[in-house]
């Protein structure tokens, strides 16, 4: 006996063929009382009303599909059984020609039911069949008389519930002589269907989603049509296969066994095609391995009746289930109302049950973080283009703080290698990395719920676009401190807009280069808070850093924000991936400080995302000129109205400020062609000195990457923070030729013990590196530097704070420099220096290619029109000559003018 | 002819009825599908001009690229078979059923899609600020 005839005999009620016309009879019936929620223009809503409103709907939904299932099952045991035994020779030649047609039939109907559910897979099923039938001749008749029109579903559901009902009804009583089954069968086979159809949902798509998957038994011919693309090639194999299959009574008994194992080869291969396509075909069919994501058909129903809505209207524009229990819920943007975009566009779960577990069956609770972001924030409907955006943005790659880490580690021969933060290893720069540096970066996830503040790191959208309320905050720390959190129901939510402000970038750009910090005026110190001095202004912030006061940014005190100057397009990135951060800056000082009228733009001129921009902050009017930046871009906030003055409009108050032109000397001044607005604007650079970095093996470490504890870790030693004039320095773009001079500061300027990390590489020892960034550190004024503090100023030209002596006895003016700090072992500079005194810095001497300090010849340019100043005032009239044009005013020096020891300058 | 000698029973003379009706009723079924088919005609749709950014961006049932004042416009049917293409992924259009994928030109990268996408006729009417694309 075979294996099948076993299982028939001992574990099941009655024949397969028996159970399969039991599961027929159910299934027809279950479908009578579906056909009232039913409703065939709307398909797809009349089904979500139904199971958030109507238990017993449910109920016989799942029936109807669970037996419809059971019914394909046994049918197909019922065939293999019979060609397994070779009793198909008892049925009569036109009734066996009939049951093989009614296999089309029986999938037809299948199908049919799985397309009238009308969701997104159903709604791409129907087109795979339309087209696949179309592939033949005549087939966009047959498929028209099977399918209707597009987007019609009355035909279909026609089909579904009479045509191909009755064929299939007509042929199992030809067949079997009777449509009721035995009753003991037909009792069994319904106590189990009921009892199943209780515990398990039938499916429906519940979200949007990239998979596409037909009915489980039609994914193995999904991966085949992947494979091909003849399509009618497959469906004349289906029509051979049926064709077999009738002549099969009619083969030699010695041929019709190999045929037989031949079919069941190709059953056994397509069983293994479905199981491929089931587990193993995820987002666009592409290949997946994880398993555990494949569909769970097993997901529980949870009936019962005081789970549901009462009344349809309750259930809000998007018939969601969620709002069952979460309704009323404020706190929301417009635009991200549930009214308009239910909860499940963000959250996922399932919106249409209302079993709390199952509603919450994979949900994520946090959305907008870049791993979930593309099923979340990133749909098509919604911001497809801004993750990819995002995702390529230097706030997520971190690109150069990576490729500069490796570099200085000895471990990369390039500055400027484009690297992702979340792809690196455990070499002794990466854990680096992970210890020191890894949680600032947008693919960090926020992991808890809360507002983003000072001691936040990334969160992909949330990072710059969530924001709490004093309700929600309150309502959150209620939930927070909540003996019973299971049971606690919000009522506010927090808000995503665009209300983008300062305090969103406050986490990370409070560190290394410390911009926000400097843009309010504070620099760090290395205090103890119980260190604080009684004089002075201080300020400790939450992770117990102390900070003094200098001085605030000239924007920061007229009321800017960082998103006034860093547009969309700057923040997220325009999709293109950047090695350094500055690369993806996409506004200049001249763009808004211009001296001729830069390229300006209407409404309609910009891209889409400006407009919808204009329209949420509630300035599209039709008549607006707005400038375009040097990057291309709009800045939407900017006014320009002819001869009025240019205005700019503060994104948080609304606030309108001139947007002067750069003053004469900034302009037209002989000499200090390179000098850039922020050479001379740039008030004070936070500094440091003796940085020194130690793998500690006994450490209690963490790897901010993994948001893990780990055994050992990098420990960074800081001798010295201060805030100082920044150094000057020149970078020369190789690709325009464009010289200019920028402010650095010691930004690499460190030992690293690289014998103290385990498994260090043979010659691995102390390196030490002195490589000065260029850094904007928004600490910008009004007033620039004035002639003393560039040209009589060691510090800025490179060497050090110290002081340079003037000896004036002779007839040339001897300089000497006298370091204020003694020299470092490792170079013999000075420990806050860049250049040596009149000499050229051999080495690589910055983070950036084409950046480098001032050479000997440009070092004694400077420090000639510095000895000027030893004699004259810088108010004086012939310095003011001097800044127009310097050669001028050497051509009228009187004897009494004493020239440095060096030869003329070449200016 | 001689209907007796041919000794046609009942149940022949019956089946070849049944048979010959066929002949008609495919007929009458022919011409109730192509009189309701020809009622469906080319769809016309229109997109407000503030829908279409700049790239690529999905429509009901059209794709459209967008440079400037330059579009592009296919329809999102994929031509292996007819699956609505809604997404792209690094720089391809993808569809979701089979994995064919397509440039933002239409043009085929990879298979089983053999065609490059239909590419449909639109008109811009600019004081209406719309396009209207023909399907």
């Amino acid at each position: 006996m075979n294996l099948l005839s076993k299982i028939e005999k001992r574990f099941l009620p009655g024949t397969y063929g028996a159970i399969a016309l039991a599961s027929l009879l159910i299934c027809a019936v279950s479908g009578i009382p579906l056909a009232f929620p039913f409703d065939v223009s709307e398909p797809f809503e009349s089904l979500k009303v139904m199971m958030l409103t109507n238990p017993a709907g449910v109920f016989f939904r799942n029936m109807h599909y669970w037996s419809a299932q059971s019914f394909l099952v046994f049918t197909i045991l019922h065939f293999w059984d019979h060609l397994y035994r070779s009793t198909e020779d008892n049925v009569k030649k036109g009734i066996w020609i009939r049951l093989v047609v009614s296999i089309f039939f029986i999938f037809f109907v299948m199908l049919s039911g799985f397309i009238l559910k009308g969701d997104a897979d159903s709604m791409q099923a129907r087109m795979i069949f339309g087209s696949l039938l179309a592939t033949i001749p005549g087939g966009k008749w047959i498929s028209y008389s099977l399918l209707g029109k597009e987007g019609d579903f009355q035909i279909l559901y026609v089909h579904h519930i009479a045509t191909a009902t009755i064929f299939i009804f007509i042929i199992t009583y030809e067949h079997v002589r009777t449509v009721w089954p035995r009753m003991k069968v037909f009792l069994i086979s319904l106590g189990m269907l009921a009892i199943f159809s209780f515990l398990f949902q039938a499916p429906i798509q519940t979200h949007i989603t990239n998979i596409v998957k037909g009915p489980w038994y039609f994914l193995g011919l999904q991966e085949i049509l992947h494979w091909t693309s003849h399509p009618w090639i497959v469906l004349i194999c289906l029509l051979l296969l049926m064709i077999l299959l009738f002549y099969i009574q009619q083969i030699p008994n010695k041929s019709k066994l190999t045929t037989k194992h031949i079919l069941a080869a190709l059953f056994i291969f397509y069983l293994g095609l479905t199981i491929t396509g089931y587990f193993f075909r995820g987002e666009n069919w592409s290949w997946t391995w994880n398993v555990t994501e494949a569909y769970n058909p097993f997901r529980p129903a949870g009936i019962y009746p005081e789970n549901y809505f009462t009344d349809n209207t309750d259930l809000g524009k998007l018939n969601e289930g969620c709002l069952l229990c979460h309704e009323p819920m404020i706190g929301f943007s417009k635009s991200h109302d549930p009214s308009a975009i239910g909860c499940a566009s963000c959250h996922l779960g399932n919106p249409f049950t209302p079993n709390k577990n199952e509603a919450h069956h994979s949900m994520i609770s946090i959305p907008g973080n870049l791993n979930n972001a593309a099923k979340t924030c990133g749909t098509s409907q919604c911001h497809p283009d801004i993750i990819t955006r995002v995702n390529n943005s230097i706030m997520t790659t971190n690109s150069g703080m990576v490729s500069v880490d490796r570099f200085i580690f000895g471990e990369s021969d390039s500055l400027s290698k484009f690297s992702r933060i979340t792809e690196i290893g455990h070499s002794a720069a990466d854990e680096h990395l992970r210890n020191l540096c890894a949680h600032c970066h947008l693919g960090k996830n926020k992991d808890e719920f809360g507002s983003i503040g000072q001691l936040s790191r990334g969160g992909g959208c949330n990072a710059c676009h969530l924001n709490y309320n004093q309700p929600t905050a309150t309502e959150l720390a209620n939930y927070l401190s909540s003996n019973e959190p299971d049971t606690f129901l919000a009522r506010n939510h927090p808000a995503l807009n665009i209300e983008v402000s300062d305090d969103h970038c406050f986490g990370c750009h409070s560190r290394s280069g410390r911009i926000s910090l400097s843009y309010q005026g504070w620099h760090e110190t290395l205090l103890d808070k119980s260190e604080i001095p009684d004089t002075g202004t201080y300020k400790i912030l939450e992770d117990q850093r102390v900070l003094t006061y200098v001085h605030e940014d000239i924007h920061h005190a007229s009321g800017m924000t960082c998103t006034d100057c860093h547009i969309s397009y700057g923040v997220m990135g325009d999709g293109n991936n950047y090695l350094h951060k500055e690369e993806q800056v996409m506004i200049s000082c001249e763009d808004c400080h211009f001296s001729n009228t830069p390229d300006l733009a209407g409404i309609d001129d910009v891209d889409e995302e400006s407009k919808k921009l204009l329209e949420l902050y509630g300035w599209d009017e039709e008549k607006i000129s707005m400038i375009i930046a040097s990057s291309g871009y709009p800045m939407i906030n900017t006014r320009v109205c002819g001869a009025n003055t240019p205005m700019l409009i503060l994104k948080k108050t609304g606030k309108m400020l001139p947007m002067k032109a750069p003053a004469e000397v900034c302009l037209n001044s002989k000499g200090h062609e390179s000098l850039t607005c922020g050479s001379c604007h740039t008030r004070w650079t936070p500094q440091c000195l003796g940085c020194h970095n130690q793998y500690d093996k006994a450490a209690d470490g963490y790897d901010l990457l993994a948001n893990q504890p780990v055994e050992g870790s990098w420990v960074e030693f800081a001798g010295k923070y201060m805030a100082l004039d920044p150094v000057l320095g020149i970078h020369e773009n190789p690709s325009t030729g464009v010289r200019e001079i920028l402010t650095f500061t010691p930004g690499m300027v460190l030992s690293i013990a690289l014998e103290s990390y385990p498994g260090r590489r043979a010659n691995d020892d102390m390196v030490f590196h002195r490589l000065f960034a260029p850094i904007d550190p928004h600490t910008t004024s009004a007033k620039g530097r004035d002639c003393i503090s560039c040209h009589l100023d060691p510090l800025m030209t490179g060497y050090g704070q110290g002081k340079i002596h003037y000896d004036m006895k002779g007839s040339k003016i001897k300089l000497n420099f006298i370091p204020a700090y003694a020299s470092n072992k490792h170079d013999d500079l000075p420990e806050d220096a860049w250049i040596p005194f009149l000499k050229d810095n051999d080495k690589l001497s910055s983070t950036r290619y084409h950046h480098r300090p001032f050479n000997p010849e440009e070092q004694k340019n400077i420090l000639f029109a510095g000895t000027c100043l030893l004699c004259h005032d810088q108010e004086e009239v012939i310095m003011k000559e001097a800044i127009d044009d310097f050669e001028l005013v050497l051509s009228k020096r009187t004897p009494a003018c004493k020239e440095p020891q060096w030869a003329e300058p070449h200016l | 002819m001689n209907w007796r000698k041919q000794h046609i029973n009942r149940k022949e003379f019956l089946r070849w009825a049944g048979i010959l009706a066929l002949v008609p009723f495919l007929y009458f079924w022919y011409s109730v599908i192509r009189v309701k088919s020809f009622q469906d005609g080319r769809k016309k749709i229109e997109i407000p001009l503030s829908a279409i950014v700049e790239g690529l961006s999905f429509h009901d049932q059209v794709i459209i690229n967008r440079e400037g004042n330059t579009f592009l416009v296919f329809s999102s049917k994929c031509t292996h078979l007819g699956c609505n293409i809604t997404e792209k992924q690094g720089g391809k259009i993808i569809c979701p059923c089979h994995g064919s994928q397509y440039d933002y030109e239409g043009n085929v990268i990879k298979g089983p899609a053999t065609k490059r996408l239909k590419r449909l006729d639109f008109l811009i009417e600019e004081k209406e600020k719309m396009v209207v694309v023909m399907r």
